[in-house]
């Protein structure tokens, strides 16, 4: 043990009073007359006394979280929180859960919103479109080529709401077309597929069956000759072949397909179901098989779906016809009916659609 | 404002001398008291219940050691006593964390104060460094240290439990662990 070992167990020995008398007083002697060794002992002390009180705090702390372990913690916290803290805390707590929480709600709910918004503005477009064509476009180029002409006319253009097809359904010029076509129109006129426009007068309305009958007031009209065509009574059979023509355009369209259905949209008994083109502006078209006879008019194609269209059975217009409230009609109008051959039977499709092209007229709707 | 503590049946004399005779029982029915009274307070100062148990147990100490030093001189209540100390020890906590707005909710008097917590502060400072330096000082050390100087065990104790040939060589371990203990320990206060 080398000296400063042992001077350090004297002075260790000093401090915790383990000496003999004799050593004790000795040593005390010694401090006396030597002052490096008195502050020596001194430090000495203070550090070992920090050394031993240390340990003496680290007992009583573990003393004391002992007591603290033996409370009744949660009561207490409950009691003492005051309320707005323990609200707080609370918030605290969730409050990263609350944002997301409240987020995703956000979120769900505007996002729904939106989704049931486009769904009711589908709803309010409605499944089954009417096919009767917008005219506002037209309007415009009419009234630079009437001023183009140095028209003076009294009467003012009317403007034009909405166009579709009619087509004769006899030979002295009534028409049949939608009643939707019609719908709201003071005036109604028609122009043949040669160019020849032609005043009507709405005869008889039916918006049940959403059928119109026009009759041609113009003196200018001179009759297109006997029907081509006669009027279907049998039920046509699905995956038969139709065809129709009309007017989404300026000029005649031919467009052709099959019967799909025996009903209309959602079951619909006044209608058949076409796998057809048509465009607004065909409404109040007929529908052809390939011997030439109409079995429908078109009335309407069905949204969303491509290509599925719907036409009021050809009944119903004799039903219509039929309809003692039909009194504004002249004279009874008789529609053919099936005969065994009409011009149309047995010849090539564009050679049917050249004879009837003159029987399917523009209706323009007037305001 | 606050809740009243019932009052216990112990006086406060009779717990001041149940603390100086080191009675456990006497100072687990104080700190059982007293406590609720602290919780409540630093709640309602924007503390937690951690905050509580930490302030609650420095005043304590402080309390057990002014009567271990034999300076505690009861002037008012115990109760006052705890918790001006508890108040002044978590008004200084608030001001390190700088929550603190300046406005401190009371619901008990507040005693005259002296100077005991400013030794209790330099004394805390010390037992911080001196846990630091233990730990740096690693093994066997360490648990050399301990044994000796806190758990009050004997040299020849010790060298049998570290295998020491003798008391001689014990001794001599215990000093040179007791020098890189000094170092360390007064290497933190520089470090501050």
């Amino acid at each position: 043990m080398d000296l400063d070992n042992e001077v350090f167990y004297w002075i260790e020995r000093y401090l915790t009073g383990d000496m003999t008398p004799e050593e004790f007083s000795h040593f005390e002697m010694l401090l006396s007359n030597d002052a490096s060794l008195k502050s020596k002992v001194e430090r000495q002390r203070a550090f070992t006394g920090v050394l031993t009180e240390y340990g003496k705090r680290k007992s009583l702390l573990a003393t004391l979280n002992k007591f603290h372990a033996e409370l009744p913690l949660a009561e207490l916290t409950n009691q003492y929180l005051p309320q707005e803290t323990k609200f707080y805390q609370l918030w605290k707590k969730h409050r990263v859960g609350l944002a997301v929480a409240a987020s995703v709600l956000i979120l769900a709910i505007s996002g729904s919103m939106i989704f049931m918004n486009l769904l009711k503005m589908e709803g309010q477009s409605t499944q089954v479109r009417a096919l009767k064509r917008d005219m506002e476009g037209i309007k415009n180029s009419q009234h630079v080529l009437i001023s183009k002409l140095g028209h003076s006319s009294n009467t003012v253009p009317k403007s034009v709401n909405f166009g579709g097809t009619g087509f004769l359904i006899d030979s002295k010029g009534y028409l049949v077309t939608n009643f939707h076509v019609v719908d709201g129109s003071d005036s109604v006129s028609v122009e043949s597929n040669n160019g020849m426009v032609y005043k009507t007068a709405v005869v008889y309305k039916n918006q049940g069956y959403d059928l119109a009958i026009l009759q041609i007031k113009d003196s200018t009209y001179h009759s297109s000759g006997p029907l081509p065509y006669s009027f279907r009574r049998v039920q046509p059979e699905l995956g038969e072949q139709v065809f129709t023509l009309g007017f989404p355009r300026d000029e005649i369209v031919y467009n052709e397909g099959y019967m799909s259905s025996a009903t209309g949209y959602k079951g619909d008994t006044i209608n058949y179901q076409l796998s057809i083109p048509v465009n607004p502006g065909n409404s109040g078209g007929p529908v052809l098989d390939n011997k030439g006879d109409i079995l429908g008019i078109i009335s309407g194609r069905q949204t969303q779906v491509d290509g599925v269209a719907f036409a009021i059975r050809s009944s119903y217009l004799v039903k219509a016809l039929n309809d003692p409230k039909n009194d504004s009609i002249h004279h009874k109008i008789t529609l053919p009916m099936r005969v065994k051959n009409t011009a149309l039977v047995g010849i090539r499709r564009q050679q049917q659609v050249k004879k009837l092209q003159d029987f399917v007229f523009v209706v323009r709707a007037y305001n | 404002m606050g809740n009243r503590i019932k009052e216990s049946t112990i006086s406060d004399s009779q717990f001041i001398e149940g603390i100086y005779q080191q009675s456990e029982k006497v100072l687990s029915q104080l700190y059982k008291l007293h406590y609720p009274m602290i919780l409540q307070f630093v709640l309602m100062n924007s503390g937690s219940e951690q905050d509580a148990k930490d302030v609650y147990q420095e005043t304590i100490i402080v309390l057990c050691e002014k009567i271990y030093r034999g300076t505690f001189e009861l002037n008012s209540k115990l109760k006052t006593f705890i918790y001006s100390v508890s108040r002044r020890l978590w008004l200084k906590r608030l001001q390190v964390k700088t929550r603190f707005s300046g406005e401190v909710k009371d619901f008990e008097e507040i005693g005259a104060h002296d100077d005991e917590l400013d030794l209790h502060h330099k004394k805390e400072e010390n037992f911080l460094a001196m846990g630091i330096a233990l730990e740096k000082l690693g093994e066997p050390c360490k648990t050399l240290i301990e044994d000796f100087y806190m758990h009050e065990q004997s040299m020849i104790q010790i060298t049998e439990k570290f295998g020491y040939t003798n008391t001689d060589n014990a001794k001599t371990q215990k000093y040179k662990c007791l020098m890189r203990l000094k170092k360390l320990f007064f290497a933190e206060y520089i470090g501050e």
